[in-house]
């Protein structure tokens, strides 16, 4: 480890903001570089500060919780995709450690404004929006603001305050209080899971608004610029480029559809019979404006697109990206790619995560079909598969908790404990958030990604699906450690606030990363050491889960029966899945992997090991150190994969 | 030597802007480039370069006689002479003369191609109206 170098920034801009809503305190504080240095920005800090501040009975939609809005130090840099911005609070629904990011201009911008970070404490007594214009800072109101719609809003702050505004605002689903609603940015880029949007309405903030001229200092900018001009020079003649600009992530839609994981009807299956109708090629044809990027971003996988829909408004929507295309396609039975971006439109001006909502209307789809909920309880409508009009009126339920819409507006876990009739068996999540758009029966490592990442079932911690079936689909054994390697090398991205999305299509390795972090920081980090930190913060997120939630690890890291008792029916999967004894054995062979105990609990070796005394403090007064392992823990905890994509 | 912008090829990815307040001022800094691009969304959703055209109103403007046309075309700042008193900031019709708070001069692109060298869209192209045609093609 060298020295700081005080003659740089080290790619920090230099200011905090701490503003309690309550008091509408505004307090700038330089930013605490040995925080930055030791856990590196964005969602390490957002963890050690999550970890440390915010009560373990803390209501995460109360005024203790803590919203963390930051930047980290590679964003705004002239870094690979260097563009993205970290959300993080305590998680309305898992109730545990929360953070979510997204691309687009918004996080640079906060950086050329002068800051680092924002961390926003109480509750605003009335609707308000933060303004920023370097140095000038003020809480304003939001009146006229509040009630809109995410995009909507977004459109009218530009008219007010202007072009050169970057904006970020939540709908009417964070308002009132739907737990998986996002934070929209830029007109289609959205920090999505753990419900960042909802704690953040929960203060009644309804937007940020960011402008800033200031410039970026760094280690050393003429390393920095050699190495980001020869990655993109290297690589705008790479192979992927062109399929990656012309379909961005949907591209994937028919792969997964080909492979058997699309999720299908509610996780039913994992083909859909239709994806002709719905792929990246129909998108391009039918609904594409332009080709949008994230600040920095040469790959411009942003399809920027118009929904149209007889009957309806035609409107304007980013995406449908992958995840979208798929959870709002195939698994809600959605056969024509209007719909799905009208539904995407839908879902982002009314700001929630299209991920999870795509799974929540899953999931009352085939109440419905079950006869679990009735017509007469969704107010004289159907919900079937592929209706666009009866997703139309159901997502209007749960956004105004309207009747039974309350129940699904809590995410598929609580509404499955409400409608009850073994109901849980298919409501797909995690640790209460809903699964991303991969089927895992027949991609274990998958599986084993969703059972255990850290914000629930999400897939972006450890994408498994290509090592599975790289390296042999039905094989469990030997999955675990490469989960963990990618559960720590992944994250890295998130806490380095870039994107990942180049590392694996245009071959842009994660150890240039670090080199372009070190001409930043002038740290002089090594890989080994940025999969330690990762590991720090992986294991840190855990305590804090257990420590919340009062309860051994392995109780939280199991998913719906439906992926071991249900055989995959239809398509190139038919008769495939896994079995509960499967499961256990994964969940063995990853604890042992980690060096937690059995129930899935860190053992004290390991917090020990990762210098992380003041957790196992506080792990060991919550009780739930793990036992010693037989043998000790594992040396190295992961183990390398050379990953086939991203 | 000119710019030429294929105006619906921006993605808006702003490292046009990055490189050429690198390059020019030594810091990350889109505020000091010497090119923009507008974003219109959601109507009609796309995003637009501007670029220097060479039309020459700066010079015409300048009462201090502090640009100058040099021999690839790029309209040159003296900073010496300049008194950053913004009538060619008023007066180019493409809106891309630019003032910064930290500078005492305007900035003008000098046709420096670093960031056409950038931009994987073609959205801005190196380009010599003497082969227009090839570049067209």
């Amino acid at each position: 480890m060298t020295s700081h170098n005080m003659t740089s920034n080290n790619g920090l801009a230099g200011t905090t903001l701490k503003i309690n809503l309550t008091t509408a305190e505004i307090c700038k504080e330089p930013t605490d570089k040995e925080l930055f240095r030791k856990w590196y920005g964005g969602r390490g800090v957002v963890s050690k500060l999550l970890y440390d501040n915010v009560p373990r009975d803390a209501d995460p939609l109360g005024p203790e919780n803590w919203f963390i809005v930051t930047v980290g130090v590679m964003s705004g840099c002239f870094s690979p995709a260097g563009s993205k911005i970290e959300f993080g609070s305590v998680s309305p629904l898992t109730n545990g450690h929360g953070d979510s990011n997204m691309g687009g201009h918004l996080g640079p911008m906060l950086k050329f404004a002068g800051y680092d970070m924002i961390i926003f404490t109480g509750i605003s007594p009335k609707p308000v929006y933060l303004y920023i214009d370097n140095d000038t800072v003020e809480i304003r109101d939001a009146a006229e603001y509040w009630g809109m719609g995410s995009l909507d809003c977004e459109e009218k702050f530009k008219k007010n305050l202007g072009e050169d505004f970057e904006i970020a605002t939540v709908g009417p689903s964070a308002e009132n209080g739907v737990l998986f609603s996002c934070i929209t940015h830029d007109f289609g880029r959205q920090a999505g899971r753990t419900g960042q949007g909802a704690v953040m309405a929960s203060k009644k903030l309804k937007a940020l608004a960011v402008r800033g001229n200031k410039g970026i200092k760094v280690h050393d900018l003429a390393a920095l610029t050699k190495r980001n001009t020869d990655v993109i020079l290297r690589t705008q003649n790479h192979p992927n480029m062109e399929p990656w600009q012309k379909y961005g992530t949907a591209f994937f839609i028919k792969w997964s559809n080909d492979n058997g994981v699309m999720p299908t009807r509610n996780f039913s299956t994992t083909h859909f019979d239709e994806i002709e109708k719905i792929d990246g090629d129909q998108l391009v044809d039918n609904c594409l404006i332009s080709d949008k990027a994230c600040f920095g971003c040469w790959m411009n996988c942003g399809k920027y697109s118009k929904a149209v829909v007889p009957g309806k408004p035609e409107v304007r929507v980013e995406g449908p990206e992958y995840e979208t295309g798929s959870l709002c396609g195939p698994n809600i039975g959605m056969n024509d790619i209007n719909h799905v971006a009208y539904v995407n439109w839908m879902m982002d001006n009314l700001g929630m995560d299209t991920m999870s909502g795509g799974g929540v209307v899953a999931f009352a789809m085939e109440c419905f079909e079950r006869g679990y909920i009735t017509e007469e309880q969704l107010e004289g409508h159907t919900l079937k598969w592929g209706s666009i009009d009866d997703v139309e009126h159901f997502l209007d339920m749960v956004v105004h908790r309207r009747g039974i819409g309350d129940w699904f507006a809590n995410g598929t876990k609580r509404a499955s404990e409400k409608i009850g009739r073994g109901s849980e068996k298919f409501a797909m999540q995690v640790m209460g958030q809903e699964m991303s758009g991969y089927d895992g029966r027949w991609a274990p490592g998958m599986l084993l990604s969703y059972m255990t990442a850290d914000i629930g079932a999400h897939h972006n911690r450890s994408w498994t699906i290509t090592v599975d079936i790289a390296e042999g689909r039905e094989e469990i054994a030997g999955r675990a450690p490469i989960v963990v390697y990618l559960q720590h090398i992944r994250p890295l991205f998130d806490v380095w606030c870039i994107c990942r999305l180049f590392w694996g299509e245009l071959d842009i390795t994660p150890d240039e990363t670090v080199d372009a972090f070190n001409d930043i920081t002038g740290w002089g980090v090594t890989m080994e050491e940025a999969l330690r930190t990762s590991e720090m913060i992986w294991n840190l997120n855990r305590c804090h889960y257990l420590e919340r939630n009062k309860a051994d690890g392995r109780t939280f890291d199991y998913p719906p029966a439906r992926s071991w008792e249900d055989k995959i029916p239809s398509g190139p999967g038919k008769g495939k899945g896994v079995t509960k004894e499967q499961v256990e054995q994964m969940l063995d062979e990853y604890y042992a992997a980690r060096g937690w105990d059995a129930k899935g609990n860190p053992t004290r070796e390991l917090l020990e090991d990762l210098d992380m005394g003041f957790a196992l403090e506080k792990l060991e007064k919550a009780g739930f150190v793990g036992k010693p392992l037989d043998g000790g823990i594992p040396a190295v905890r992961g183990e390398k994969y050379k990953p086939k994509a991203f | 030597m000119r710019i030429r912008v294929h105006k619906d090829n921006c993605t808006g990815c702003r490292l046009c802007l990055q490189i050429c307040g690198i390059s020019h001022y030594n810091e990350i800094n889109p505020a000091k480039a010497a090119l923009r691009i507008d974003a219109k969304f959601p109507n009609p959703g796309k995003y637009r370069p501007y670029v220097c055209t060479q039309c020459g109103k700066c010079e015409e403007a300048c009462p201090e006689g502090a640009i100058t046309q040099n021999n690839i075309g790029a309209f040159i700042v003296d900073k010496e002479k300049c008194t950053n008193c913004g009538a060619c900031v008023t007066a180019c019709p493409m809106d891309v003369v630019f003032q910064h708070p930290d500078l005492d001069h305007v900035i003008i692109c000098d046709f420096c191609m670093k960031c056409t060298q950038l931009c994987n869209t073609a959205a801005i192209v190196e380009w010599e109206p003497k082969v227009k045609a090839a570049t067209e093609a």
